[in-house]
């Protein structure tokens, strides 16, 4: 009965107590201000500007006076009616699909590579990293210097070997986007392999012993031990690679200027071209919207291939 | 926006007008005595490149002539210039005095960015000075908005020690282009003819001056005359005369493999003329009037002056733009950063005539193309027609590609 009683004015006192604690709390708020702030000012607002800018006729002039007349959906009409863009998505689907699968074999095989020490491979992978380190604009020009046709080291290599002609990678429609490919995974390798590394890293020892033991060749170690205990790792530097390549601007920019005939010219240079060379700015935004999206819906995917992934080792 | 909204709106724009008007107004002449910074915008490079250098030692030389008035100059690269102003107007902020591209500036004027001045230059009187064209670009539905500041057109230029190894002379027609540029390519670096065709603008310049040359209309440029002209650029190529690399060449790669010795002739404006002294100095290199088809052509360039949309020192910075166009400013101020007058009367004094360099360029204004009225306005034109360019060299169907150009261009001119 005592217990009962004392239960009972714990019970009651307890709505008490909790807004006791919500008052005490209230303060502690405040402090989530400058954040919100922050976020609403540098992160929301921009974006929604950008949005709303898609549905308004926007030129130079309605930029500085603010009083763009809102058209609907019009520029979307007029974007999507158009061919560029769908030439631009092409573009990114291919340059954005196959760097990143290159980046992730290439890094793979790095991390490989680099798990076992051998003399100078601390030194090797060091240098390999600048390549990530190096601002894009530094590896864009070496790039457009190595593949030039008439001087470009990688001609004269070529034709050292035994190739008949000059190949004019960055100005023949076919070959330019493998440059600007090539550009782009030499960047971006290294960055898969450093995370490829320290997901080899974990994977423990006795998991190979165990699979030697068994007599595992070196392949069915990899496919069947490596590769599916790096399964988060890989699906954690897909993602990065994918929104990191997806939104490149400067290296294809420095290299080709999307061009010969738009055949580089990916989604972030088609925005880039209708707001700031032709002052179209509707249409531009209408292009980064896009730009917006399609990584939020990467991003997704990801975060549910990754929960689903912890749940499945829970 | 409401009814009630628009009954408001009224007297408050008309209050901002008059204030502005007022403000516009009391702006009288700066006195002798009374100190102004005037703040100065464009994209020639920073003050250790020589066009950066040029602008700050004419306009030192204008506060040496007036000490009350100093300036604060920013230099901003080329392909932010725009983007930079418009961020900077929508702001509430401006130059007192800005650089602005010719075929920009209907641009600025129709979104305010620069300040009319019909009424300063009626009262100078000087417009008729000026090369028509190059006037024209300064104008926006019918009024003044800026003045030329320099005015720059394209020639041939060519390496002399190789044309006299090779006892020729500089081409006078197109058709010698062809013979000559093959002539002088040694089939390995080397080719006889350099321009830009790289995607964008600039890749359409000297695309451009072959074709007005062959008689194009271009606005219509899917005719046997644009034919003729694509089909030109295609066998410049393919004869080996121009490298296929031209299509990721600016101009400046342009004039870079003329000064390496990889090319013997360019096709480049009179910009360069100033950096060859100290970027070439035992280059024998030489200026030769474009080649003819059916007319003469080049193409002109011109970069105006004018005065930004939210200035407040109107009248002193007018005073700098007039100081400008004067022969003594204008012959100290080209020569040192390769750019020539834009004034009819300055191009025709000795200093401009008599040079071996310059009268090549100067001789070439009077024909020089350039877009003008809504073909100017427009920001796209010269990218498309790039894209024949790219088609010309890199392989395609010229005649597709032509009408597809005019058919752009339509579209355009119906905007």
């Amino acid at each position: 009965m005592a217990t009962m009683v004392r239960a009972g004015a714990v019970a009651r006192s307890l709505p008490r107590a909790a807004s006791r604690r919500r008052r005490r709390l209230n303060p502690n708020y405040l402090f989530l201000l400058p954040a919100t702030a922050f976020v609403l000012l540098m992160a929301v607002y921009p974006l929604a500007f950008n949005v709303s800018m898609s549905f308004r006729d926007v030129d130079a002039g309605a930029l500085i006076r603010g009083d763009a007349e809102f058209v609907g959906i019009d520029n979307y009409r007029k974007v999507f009616g158009g061919t560029a863009i769908w030439q631009a998505a092409g573009v990114s689907a291919v340059y954005t699909a196959v760097s990143v699968i290159l980046i992730l074999v290439v890094g793979f095989l790095l991390a490989m590579l680099f798990r076992k020490r051998f003399p100078g491979s601390g030194t090797i992978r060091a240098l390999l990293l600048l390549a990530w380190i190096l601002p894009s604009v530094v590896s864009g020009n070496i790039f457009r210097w190595m593949l030039d046709g008439d001087a470009g080291i990688v001609n004269f290599v070529l034709r050292t070997l035994g190739y008949p002609e000059n190949i004019y990678w960055l100005t023949n429609e076919s070959t330019a986007i493998v440059g600007v490919i090539l550009a782009t995974v030499w960047s971006g390798a290294p960055f898969a392999m450093i995370l490829i590394i320290a997901g080899l890293l974990a994977i423990p020892d006795s998991v190979y012993e165990s699979a030697a033991v068994a007599g595992a060749s070196a392949w069915q170690t990899t496919r069947y031990i490596t590769i599916p205990m790096l399964r988060p790792v890989l699906l954690t530097a897909a993602i990065l690679s994918l929104i990191y390549t997806f939104k490149t601007f400067d290296t294809i920019y420095i290299m080709t200027k999307g061009g010969p005939g738009g055949s580089t010219a990916v989604l972030p240079i088609f925005a880039y071209q209708q707001a700031f060379q032709f002052f179209r700015f509707g249409e531009g935004a209408v292009a980064t919207t896009l730009l917006l999206v399609i990584p939020l819906v990467m991003a997704t995917v990801y975060f549910i291939l990754s929960r689903r992934d912890q749940e499945a080792t829970a | 926006m409401s009814i009630k909204s628009y009954r408001l709106a009224l007297p408050v724009s008309m209050a901002i007008v008059a204030l502005l008007a007022a403000v516009c107004t009391s702006d009288s002449p700066p006195a002798p005595d009374e100190e102004v910074q005037l703040t100065w915008w464009d994209y020639y490079g920073e003050s250790d490149t020589i066009r950066g250098q040029a602008v700050e030692d004419a306009l030192g030389r204008y506060t040496a002539e007036n000490p009350n008035v100093t300036f604060e100059r920013r230099n901003i690269p080329r392909a932010d210039y725009s983007r930079t102003l418009l961020q900077s107007a929508t702001s509430g902020e401006c130059p007192d005095l800005l650089i602005a591209a010719n075929w920009e500036t209907a641009g600025y004027a129709e979104a305010g960015l620069i300040t009319e001045i019909t009424d300063q230059v009626t009262e100078w009187g000087e417009q008729d000075a000026y090369y028509p064209t190059m006037w024209e670009l300064t104008q926006y539905d019918g009024r003044t908005f800026a003045v030329p500041h320099f005015a720059d057109a394209y020639s041939i230029w060519y390496n002399a020690s190789l044309f006299d190894a090779a006892g020729l002379e500089p081409p006078e027609t197109w058709d010698e282009m062809t013979q000559t540029a093959a002539a002088l390519s040694d089939g390995g670096n080397r080719f006889g003819l350099a321009f830009s065709a790289v995607t964008g603008s600039e890749g359409a310049n000297a695309f451009l001056i072959r074709s007005i040359g062959a008689g194009v209309d271009p606005v219509a440029f899917d005719s046997p005359e644009g034919l003729r002209a694509a089909e030109h650029w295609r066998e410049l190529v393919e004869v080996g005369a121009a490298s296929p690399g031209t299509l990721n060449w600016t101009e400046d790669d342009a004039k870079d493999q003329f000064i390496s010795g990889n090319a013997a002739m360019m096709i480049n404006s009179a910009t360069y003329v100033a950096a060859m002294a100290t970027e070439a100095p035992d280059l024998d290199w030489a200026i030769a009037p474009m080649p003819i088809d059916k007319t003469p052509a080049s193409l002109m360039q011109s970069d105006n002056l004018a005065i930004g949309g939210c200035s407040e020192s109107v009248d002193a910075a007018w005073d700098v733009i007039k100081w400008f166009q004067t022969a003594e400013a204008l012959n100290a101020y080209l020569p040192e950063r390769g750019k020539l007058p834009a004034r009819i009367d300055v191009a025709e004094t000795s200093q401009w005539a008599d040079d071996p360099i310059f009268s090549v360029f100067t001789e070439e204004l009077p024909h020089a193309w350039s877009p003008t009225g809504p073909l100017a306005e427009s920001p796209e034109f010269f990218p498309n027609v790039q894209l024949v360019v790219q088609t010309a060299i890199g392989g395609g169907d010229l005649e597709q590609a032509l009408a597809e150009l005019d058919q752009k261009t339509a579209e355009l001119l119906a905007e």
